[in-house]
């Protein structure tokens, strides 16, 4: 397992997205629109998630005809465990001071 | 099809070239994932996203790799030697070290220790202190560069914010002024010496720790981590 990544405020959000019904896969495009983040912070941080085993991807068929088969994400159970950690954190320390929180 | 859905296709066409082979599942899946995106201004937003991606991705490969990261040593290796060159100095004059002072003083211009003594004199304990201080963090940071640790950059930053402050402070000590003024004044003016040497020194930390970042940033890929 790799180690525990920085918690920027994007890889919060995201972790805190993934974490809603976590067993659920999500497309990439779904997730920019969740958490708010373009593209090109987006799969940088979906990289190291994955590098570091927190997040699995896979190809699924689209479901329209004509159209390419796309990517769906979601956490790892170990992932999901880390981003229940950080929001329980978070909430006890709600002025957003990450002091020993699981991600600092 | 319009001109900017094109555009937006040449560009993730573009990031799939760039992207290191070991990451070009991500790009087909960006790829993939602008198709179905029904807007064509969300779309090039999209693909601009992989481009970036891409160069983000390839230059961490090319910094990360072990020639790269061997060759970032050098500037880190500098930056030791610069937090601690006048705090050794001011030791060996402490302890009489003429020739450890005549070595080190042949290394700066003028190529002498004596015209240093006014400020060796001056300097307070805590200032050599922090050189060395500064001098462990950045070695810190060396060695966390080498075991590809994204602390590499929080070390080298404290080790140059440590730098930073002491070095203001020392400018508080009464006398510490004129005496640098003495010793760093020059007859003549010397466009290298005196303009592109400190300049540059003030720009290689900078390159440094954004070398480092993308040097540290993530992990080698876990084989079997995507499906």
């Amino acid at each position: 397992m790799g180690r525990k990544p920085r918690s920027s405020k994007q890889t919060r959000q995201l972790l805190a997205v993934l974490a809603i019904d976590a067993a659920r896969w999500r497309h990439g495009y779904e997730l920019s629109q969740q958490t708010g983040l373009k593209s090109g912070t987006l799969y940088p941080l979906l990289i190291r998630l994955s590098d570091q085993g927190w997040l699995e991807a896979r190809w699924t068929e689209p479901e329209r005809e004509g159209r390419p088969p796309r990517h769906e994400y979601r956490l790892t159970e170990e992932g999901a465990a880390l981003a229940r950690e950080d929001a329980a954190a978070r909430i006890e320390q709600p002025e957003g001071r990450m002091k020993g929180a699981v991600l600092a | 099809m319009s001109v900017v859905r094109e555009l937006s296709r040449a560009l993730v066409s573009h990031a799939r070239m760039v992207m290191p082979e070991s990451r070009a599942f991500w790009t087909a899946g960006m790829a993939n994932e602008m198709a179905h995106i029904g807007d064509d201004g969300a779309a090039f937003r999209w693909a601009i996203g992989g481009v970036m991606t891409a160069y983000l991705e390839r230059v961490s490969a090319v910094f990360g790799s072990a020639p790269m990261r061997g060759l970032l040593m050098l500037p880190l290796l500098f930056e030791v030697m610069q937090a601690v060159f006048a705090q050794t100095m001011t030791l060996a004059w402490r302890m009489g070290a003429t020739g450890v002072l005549g070595v080190m003083g042949s290394q700066t211009p003028g190529d002498d220790y004596h015209r240093f003594i006014p400020l060796l004199q001056l300097v307070p304990n805590w200032y050599v202190v922090s050189g060395f201080v500064a001098g462990a963090l950045v070695l810190a940071s060396a060695v966390q560069l080498v075991r590809r640790r994204p602390s590499a950059v929080i070390f080298f930053i404290a080790g140059i914010v440590v730098g930073i402050v002491a070095e203001g402070l020392v400018h508080t000590v009464p006398g510490y002024n004129d005496a640098a003024r003495q010793v760093f004044q020059f007859k003549d003016v010397r466009t290298m010496r005196d303009l592109v040497i400190p300049i540059t020194a003030q720009l290689v930390p900078i390159f440094i720790a954004i070398s480092l970042w993308l040097a540290t940033r993530g992990t080698r890929p876990r084989v079997g981590a995507v499906s």
